[in-house]
């Protein structure tokens, strides 16, 4: 009888302190945030955060990075957008200028060239200038699918139908899915 | 006697425990960015008094994350419009498509695009097989292969250096039996050949360079 007692008492004991511990748990943290938050790590390494700054497709304003002091009001900026790549070019840093540069490539807003040739102008390191130079050049070029609509636009000026589409693709050789 | 029944009590709380920990936290795959200058070959100009001078010229165009969008759309290999939509890449699933925030839509493009990041793979860092911890810098040769089936089509490859990362879990993930996410971003240059349709209609070779980056988070398979 005395082990059935004992059991029940530690089991009891165990359960309250289990819950005593949880209910502090969720009262120091009333906000606690969404799981998937809470599971992203804390402090990436930084090539994890310049690489997810440079792909994310609709990334939430960020505040710029470095600790706040007091009296800083924090500055919000879209790394992805003009003024962000902008922002980080005017930073110290070749790993911030290089991901930057990559996100104009990406933005493929053809507006930020002129802010580009003045920063190209004003760098002093010759690497630096030839990444922002090579940039622009990118910016500048049509893109693919301006050259499809072309095509697609000339053959209908001349009443001639589109090319047939390939069944399969011609590097795995499986065929393609298509909604229609 | 008393031993046991410590074990018991301790087991018995811990499976508590677990049915209160939140679901498994799915992978959160990052924009794919392409970023590729193909050049291809216009006609040769002849001039001269016996046309004796052949002028030999080339054309770029590029490759964004956007224009393979618009290329799927226009090759009916996903959405009906690219408004919305993401080319993602998840490293961690190998799933690529695209994606639209809004509305949750998912459209595979697997039978179009594919990343093979099984070549030779060196890495350096370190790793807790304890706690999970890990940092780990790789550098892999991958192979990336587009077609839109409308004579749009390359093969690239290169050297991708990727970083993958997971912290320790926190006392609170412990007890909520979370696993921290694993988080991994890549990039590297990539070149390679391929055919583009030119302006004129035609589809003509090409040699294509360029880069690749994206990254993920989420739980490690």
């Amino acid at each position: 009888m005395r082990p059935k007692v004992l059991l029940s008492a530690l089991l009891t004991a165990g359960a309250l302190a289990g819950l005593t511990v949880w209910v502090a748990d969720a009262l120091r943290s009333p906000a606690t945030p969404a799981p998937i938050a809470e599971a992203e790590p804390a402090h990436p390494p930084a090539d994890v955060r310049v690489g997810a700054a440079a792909t994310s497709p609709a990334p939430p304003p960020v505040k710029v990075s470095g600790p706040l002091r007091k009296g800083d009001a924090p500055q919000i900026l879209d790394p992805d957008s003009v003024d962000g790549i902008l922002a980080d070019l005017e930073k110290p840093g070749r790993e911030i200028h290089r991901a930057a540069l990559q996100r104009a490539r990406e933005l493929d807003d053809r507006s930020i060239i002129p802010r580009l040739r003045e920063i190209a102008a004003r760098t002093g390191d010759a690497d630096e200038k030839a990444g922002i130079l090579d940039t622009i050049d990118f910016l500048n070029l049509p893109s693919i699918d301006e050259n499809m609509a072309e095509a697609q636009a000339a053959r209908a000026a001349a009443g001639l139908p589109d090319p047939p589409q390939s069944p399969t693709n011609r590097w795995t050789g499986r065929p393609f899915v298509r909604k229609q | 006697m008393k031993s046991i029944q410590t074990s018991m009590i301790a087991t018995l709380l811990a499976l508590g425990l677990l049915t209160l920990a939140p679901a498994r936290i799915q992978a959160q795959p990052k924009a794919l960015t392409v970023s590729l200058t193909a050049t291809y070959q216009l006609p040769d100009v002849t001039s001269g008094a016996d046309q004796n001078i052949t002028k030999s010229t080339t054309k770029s165009v590029k490759f964004t994350s956007a224009s393979i969008l618009n290329l799927m759309t226009a090759a009916n290999l996903g959405m009906t419009t690219v408004k919305g939509y993401t080319l993602i890449y998840d490293p961690i699933a190998n799933a690529i498509g695209a994606t639209n925030k809004a509305t949750g839509d998912f459209q595979d493009a697997s039978s179009i695009f594919s990343i093979d990041t099984s070549g030779t793979q060196v890495y350096s860092g370190s790793a807790n097989s304890d706690t999970g911890q890990q940092s780990e810098t790789y550098t892999t040769y991958v192979v990336i292969t587009f077609d839109d089936g409308n004579g749009n089509a390359f093969t690239v490859d290169g050297l991708i250096k990727s970083t993958q990362s997971q912290p320790a879990p926190t006392a609170a993930q412990v007890n909520n039996g979370v696993t921290p996410n694993e988080t991994i971003s890549f990039s590297g240059s990539v070149n390679g050949f391929g055919t583009v349709v030119g302006s004129d209609g035609n589809t003509d070779t090409a040699v294509f360079t360029g880069s690749v980056s994206g990254g993920g988070s989420g739980q490690g398979s």
